[in-house]
């Protein structure tokens, strides 16, 4: 094609030279082509990026610096064309340099129109952007890496919470198991945490304020833990408090460092509601007996004060008739005829019977109070039940009673109450007598067993039914008898015996086969020498 | 006339019966017997009659028998007491040989032990 030469005014001109300028000296490539991309013009930059002289580069197509350059899309430059056709082309692409490298650049492709808005041919503004491309790799690649950092990191703080919150359901677990209650207070009174048991009573409090939330307190309660742990320095505190419902708890505050230092309180608190009704009780109990106590030994007092006024009462006037009764029978009052004499031997042996009645009832009343406390010595028994028959002679010689006494040597000594073991002998003996035929025989035994001996008072006399072998130690029991009718008395005689006995702690029995006899028994322990 | 006292007792029981009673007995047995009816009274007739043994009665009031007792051996007199009572106590000779009583007699009397208690104090007379 030949260059045509064209006439321009100056003006023009200038502007054409302006223009020439900045395409010559910018540092962005410039190409311009015509419609069939064959080059028409490049700029010094466009050299310098593709390394081809612009001599080089006149009447090529353009396609030849970037299309089936190893990275671009094929037909690219037709693709381009097209797109540019309508309002141009931004976009990426690789161009080869003349010394074959491959490069990447940014590229503008621009229509240019004639004055009558039809497409004349192309401008492609480049730019090289490997520089670019290798910042936007290395920035990627950082990016990457820090993404993959973040991940690591993501993770590895979500196992961390994961761990915690197992760890904290673990404790939760552990201390929801606890029948106590467990709530943590911070210095401000509110609740950072509660167990499952101060969870199913009071609601899920945490957040809220510890005295509002479990005591309906607008100010904090009068003593309270957490004032003693954080004011008061405490190391442990240990008080009793009452909640809305009434129930009294038990607490325990102490202090609990987290690991910055907060200052936080953990409270156990136990329910003693149940504990307290319970010593409530316990105390009106004892209460009651206390007084009770009071009431029976004041009860005690005076039925002994009483026993003792009786006992001189009765006793007194008693005393008065035996005495004038012997005088006279002594005829120290002057000489007796048969007659007076026998009067004076009923009514000396009535006297004798009463105060044997007095003395009986005084006895049982005596025993019955408690306050009986045994004297104890070691005594030889033998004496006594010898004691015992010189003191029944009379009654003995005259039911002709012959006796007899068998005490084993290992049995004789005892350690009991002397005078209440004569008192046993002697109703039991008296009862042998009492029920013995005349000219009977009266058996005194005793024995060391294991540990005890074994006393027995035998007669040969009527004996006493089956059916009323217990009865005859209930007080004021008699045996239905002819001769309990001749001898009277208050059938206190076996219950005094038995009452003894027990005391003493041993036994009483009777073995008895009617008309043949009764044989009555009791043991008594025997204590280790001391 | 009288054979001499075979000594003299002094009798002390608020109960005045008992102590006609116990006197009747004593003089037919041939003593000198003086009766007094109150504790502070009996203190003044030991004082100054000394009798050679004393029947006294445990239970009296104001002062009561063990009282008196008590006063009178503070008091250095040695007399031989016998105390009495209608109340048996199961320990009554034990601390009436504490309190320096020579015997327990209790009531109704047996007369058979106040003879042996007669013949103790008073031998062969």
């Amino acid at each position: 094609m030949k260059e045509q030469t064209v006439a321009i005014p100056l003006r023009l001109f200038d502007r054409l030279k302006q223009l020439a300028a900045v395409l010559e000296s910018i540092h962005e490539s410039v190409v311009i082509t015509d419609l069939n991309r064959r080059i028409v013009y490049v700029n010094p930059a466009a050299e310098r990026m593709l390394g081809y002289a612009r001599e080089e580069m006149a009447e090529n197509s353009s396609v030849r610096f970037f299309e089936d350059v190893l990275g671009n899309p094929p037909h690219l430059a037709d693709y381009v064309a097209q797109k540019a056709d309508s309002i141009g082309w931004e976009g990426e692409v690789f161009n080869r340099h003349k010394d074959g490298r491959i490069f990447p650049v940014h590229l503008i492709v621009s229509p240019v129109f004639d004055r009558a808005g039809a497409v004349v041919g192309y401008v492609g503004i480049s730019n090289e952007i490997t520089k670019l491309k290798e910042l936007e790799e290395i920035r990627r690649k950082e990016t990457e890496r820090i993404e993959a950092e973040v991940r690591k990191r993501t993770e590895e703080l979500a196992r961390a919470t994961d761990e915690l919150a197992a760890q904290q359901a673990r404790l939760d677990a552990i201390l929801s198991g606890l029948a106590e209650g467990v709530v943590v207070i911070n210095r401000d009174y509110i609740v950072e945490y509660m167990n499952r048991m101060l969870r199913e009573r009071y609601g899920d409090q945490v957040g809220k304020n510890c005295h509002l939330a479990f005591y309906g307190r607008k100010t904090p309660c009068p003593v309270c833990g957490v004032k003693a742990v954080n004011e008061e320095g405490k190391s442990f505190f240990r008080y009793e408090n009452v909640d809305r419902e009434n129930r009294f708890y038990e607490m325990v505050a102490t202090p609990l460092r987290d690991s910055s230092g907060r200052g936080l309180v953990i409270e156990i608190s136990r329910d003693i509601t149940e504990r307290k009704k319970i010593d409530k009780l316990v105390r009106e109990k004892n209460l009651q007996l206390t007084e009770m106590n009071q009431e029976l030994k004041k009860l005690l007092r005076v039925k002994s004060e009483f026993l003792s006024l009786i006992s001189h009462e009765l006793k007194s006037p008693l005393t008065v008739v035996k005495g004038y009764l012997n005088l006279l029978q002594n005829k120290q009052l002057g000489s007796l005829g048969p007659e007076q004499e026998e009067g004076l031997r009923v009514a000396s042996a009535e006297a004798e019977h009463l105060e044997y009645l007095i003395n009986q009832f005084l006895d049982i009343a005596q025993l019955d109070s408690g306050r009986y406390e045994l004297v104890k010595e070691r005594f030889d028994v033998r004496t006594l039940i010898k004691a015992c028959l010189l003191a029944l002679k009379e009654a003995a010689d005259k039911q002709k009673i012959r006796f007899k006494v068998a005490v084993g040597k290992e049995a004789s000594h005892i350690y009991a109450d002397p005078n209440k073991i004569k008192q046993v002998f002697r109703n039991l003996i008296e009862n042998a007598i009492k029920f013995s035929p005349s000219g009977g025989k009266v058996v005194v035994t005793g024995a060391r067993k294991t540990g005890f001996a074994l006393f027995t008072v035998e007669d040969e006399g009527v004996g006493i039914p089956p059916e009323e072998q217990e009865r005859v130690f209930e007080r004021f029991y008699q045996v239905s008898s002819p001769l309990t009718m001749k001898y009277g008395g208050l059938g206190l005689g076996l219950t005094i015996v038995k009452n003894i006995v027990n005391l003493h702690g041993g036994e009483t029995w009777l073995q008895s086969v009617p008309a043949k006899g009764t044989k009555a028994c009791f043991t008594l322990p025997l204590e280790e020498k001391s | 006339m009288n054979d001499p006292a075979r000594g003299r007792i002094l009798v002390v029981d608020d109960d005045k019966k008992i102590s006609d009673l116990l006197r009747l007995y004593l003089q037919k047995k041939g003593f000198d017997v003086e009766v007094v009816l109150e504790a502070e009274e009996a203190e003044t007739a030991i004082y100054l009659q000394n009798p050679d043994l004393i029947f006294l009665d445990y239970r009296m009031s104001p002062l009561t028998g063990k009282d008196l007792l008590e006063r009178i051996r503070i008091r250095g007199i040695e007399t031989p007491v016998v105390m009495m009572s209608a109340y048996r106590r199961r320990d009554g000779d034990m601390e009436m040989k504490r309190l320096g009583a020579l015997a327990y007699l209790s009531k109704p009397f047996d007369f058979s032990e106040i003879d042996s208690i007669l013949n103790r104090v008073f031998p062969g007379r």
